[in-house]
């Protein structure tokens, strides 16, 4: 018969045994996750270090991330170059008005597809989803003649005595929104889609005793209990927009919003020069380029960094709850 | 007087009211465009009146034979699918590390969040001209660090491996992974936070009855966490291409876009994205019917 001390001696060594395994187990996560990071963090801090660099530093091989001298001229060259502030309101406002109109659009989509029985809902969430993998290029180039030339069944030729040239205006990314056909928005159809076919059918029923009609069960009903996946859209939405460049770089030819001016970056004109006190032929100035591009994606992806710092703890909460799960 | 309506087919005609609005989108702004984009493709056009002159399947034949870099792009652009598996294993393997709370756990996501904004193109776009001034850089001083830097840097894991016995192709598929680790993964932030919801929805009463039964950390993972998540790989493993192949870098995209914009040959660049579609159509196709029967779905 094994004595009581053996008993217990095996029992803390058993004890022991899972600590370390713990331990260990922990240790390599975290080996893990802080090389993840790291790979992920430190371009980030490289383009900062960049942006905040002076000219001389550029053949400076001691400098790296830590800077000796520190200047905002760069930052001065690419708000030059981009025409900034300009591209900044257009951008926020193109955004801003897709956003808002392709989030009503998909929740109501949604909301008809999720709610209601007819022939053809088969059909069109199937064509939801292949309108997610069409990609955009196959439907630009007409889309691109059909706006430059707007005139469906020739209303507009009644109203405004010939067609209309809706290419550098938001109509064509509003019409879009509104339908939504804009960026990713069969996504944001499926995840709503999603929600709405699994609130309960109870809901629904006493609201419609109570004597709501369909469209009052879905302002106060539905739409409240879709918070967080609206917001999970409302900021993808807006990113995905923002960082767009197929739909805005065909249908703004002479406007400026971000993703087109990006080569603007790389296009010194003569002003830089002068400012910079360089003769235009010095070879050294397409290193210099690099510099001003840090700068000037810093400026560009400043708006969406600042909204995320804001929001990053729900952002992430509500993604994590909402998922494409099904 | 008219006749009213039963219940059903009322909420049937609603269900076609909400939905007009996607209907009406999809009939002007999408199924209409694809075929005019196949009528364009059978036509050149004049570059000042636009008239477009019938021309058969020349623009296709172009395309293959007489275009020296659509095809180059276009295998280009396929190779990038290598990445997909690569993706896809590294977001599910973060997933997990993720899956349980510890300190600092927040932290962490915030950080894997921050790559879905960084993904953005613009983003992409300079970090691809980042390499390049490194190499200024160096180039501009010091040539010996170079030396020395790229020695380093191969630790020449090249020689290494075959001398093991590896395959050289094997070892480009792992060192292409090594460098582009970066790009890897900031593409799969969004990947990520799939799979993260996924593993939550898994009920926990399961890994209860399979610790009550004795089984291994080893074995739950492959008899529960990862039957259960199947259908989510696939649909992941299906957006990380869409993903891919819309993207502005994608070589394709930037070559048809500069034909369709910057030389308004519409005919030519139409062809050629009918090519694009119709190979990224086939690929989804072949993926989804390969693992469409491995998938588990619970009933």
């Amino acid at each position: 018969m094994p004595s009581i001390s053996t008993q217990l001696n095996d029992r803390t060594k058993s004890k022991i045994k899972k600590t370390a395994k713990k331990a260990a187990m922990g240790t390599i996560k975290a080996v893990f996750l802080i090389g993840f990071c790291f790979v992920i963090i430190y371009p980030v801090l490289m383009m900062i270090s960049k942006a905040f660099m002076e000219r001389r530093d550029i053949f400076d091989n001691t400098v790296i991330l830590v800077l000796k001298h520190f200047t905002l001229q760069n930052f001065e060259i690419a708000i030059m170059l981009t025409d900034f502030w300009n591209t900044l309101v257009n951008t926020l406002t193109l955004s801003a008005i897709v956003t808002v109109l392709e989030t009503v659009s998909c929740l109501v989509i949604a909301y008809g597809l999720a709610r209601f029985e007819f022939k053809l809902r088969g059909l069109i969430l199937g064509l939801v989803v292949f309108t997610i993998i069409v990609p955009p290029q196959l439907i630009l180039t007409p889309m691109y003649v059909q706006f430059s030339n707007y005139n469906p069944f020739g209303i507009m030729k009644l109203i405004f005595g010939g067609s209309l040239n809706l290419i550098d205006t938001y109509i064509p990314f509003g019409l879009l929104a509104a339908t939504g056909m804009g960026v990713k928005n069969g996504l944001f159809i499926l995840i709503f889609f999603q929600l709405f076919r699994n609130m309960p059918k109870e809901l629904e029923e006493a609201a419609h005793i109570d004597g709501a009609g369909s469209f009052a069960t879905f302002i106060k009903i539905m739409v409240p209990n879709a918070v967080t996946s609206i917001v999970t859209v409302v900021l993808f939405g807006f990113m995905w927009q923002y960082n767009d460049i197929n739909y805005s770089s065909s249908f703004l030819r002479n406007k400026n919003v971000f993703s087109s001016v990006y080569y603007n970056l790389e296009r010194f004109t003569l002003e830089v020069y002068d400012l910079l006190g360089v003769s235009q032929y010095d070879m050294t100035m397409t290193m210099y380029i690099p510099l001003v591009k840090s700068a000037g994606v810093l400026l560009f992806l400043a708006p969406l960094l600042l909204v995320f710092l804001f929001c990053q703890r729900y952002f992430v909460e509500s993604i994590e709850r909402v998922g494409i799960v099904g | 007087m008219k006749r009213r309506l039963t219940l059903t087919q009322k909420k049937a005609l609603l269900g076609y009211v909400y939905t007009a609005p996607w209907i009406i989108g999809f009939i002007f702004l999408f199924i209409s465009p694809i075929i005019k984009t196949a009528i364009y493709s059978f036509h050149s056009f004049d570059k000042v009146t636009l008239e477009p002159t019938f021309i058969g399947w020349t623009n296709f034949r172009y395309a293959f034979t007489g275009d020296a870099k659509f095809p180059q792009v276009l295998v280009e652009s396929l190779s990038n699918l290598t990445e997909v598996p690569l993706i896809l294993i590294f977001s599910y393997f973060v997933a997990i590390l993720l899956r349980k709370d510890f300190p600092g756990s927040a932290f962490v996501k915030m950080i894997f969040f921050l790559t879905v904004i960084l993904s953005s193109d613009l983003f992409l776009r300079m970090q691809s001209s980042v390499a390049s001034v490194n190499n200024a850089q160096i180039n501009a001083s010091m040539q010996e660090t170079q030396e020395l830097f790229t020695a380093l840097q191969a630790v020449d894991l090249s020689k290494y491996f075959y001398s093991i016995g590896v395959p050289n192709e094997w070892f480009d598929f792992i060192n292409n992974a090594i460098s582009n680790i970066f790009f890897i993964m900031i593409r799969s932030g969004v990947q990520i936070f799939i799979f993260l919801a996924a593993l939550h929805n898994i009920p926990s009463s399961m890994y209860e009855a399979a610790s009550m039964e004795g089984s291994t950390a080893w074995e739950t993972f492959w008899l529960i966490t990862f039957p259960m998540t199947s259908p989510i790989i696939l649909i992941n493993c299906i957006y990380t291409i869409i993903d891919s192949f819309g993207s502005y870098l994608n070589p394709v995209v930037t070559y048809i876009n500069s034909i369709a914009f910057k030389q308004f040959e519409f005919g030519y660049s139409s062809a050629m994205s009918w090519i694009y579609f119709l190979c990224i159509a086939v690929i989804i196709a072949i993926i989804y019917l390969l693992f469409r029967k491995k998938i588990f779905y619970q009933t």
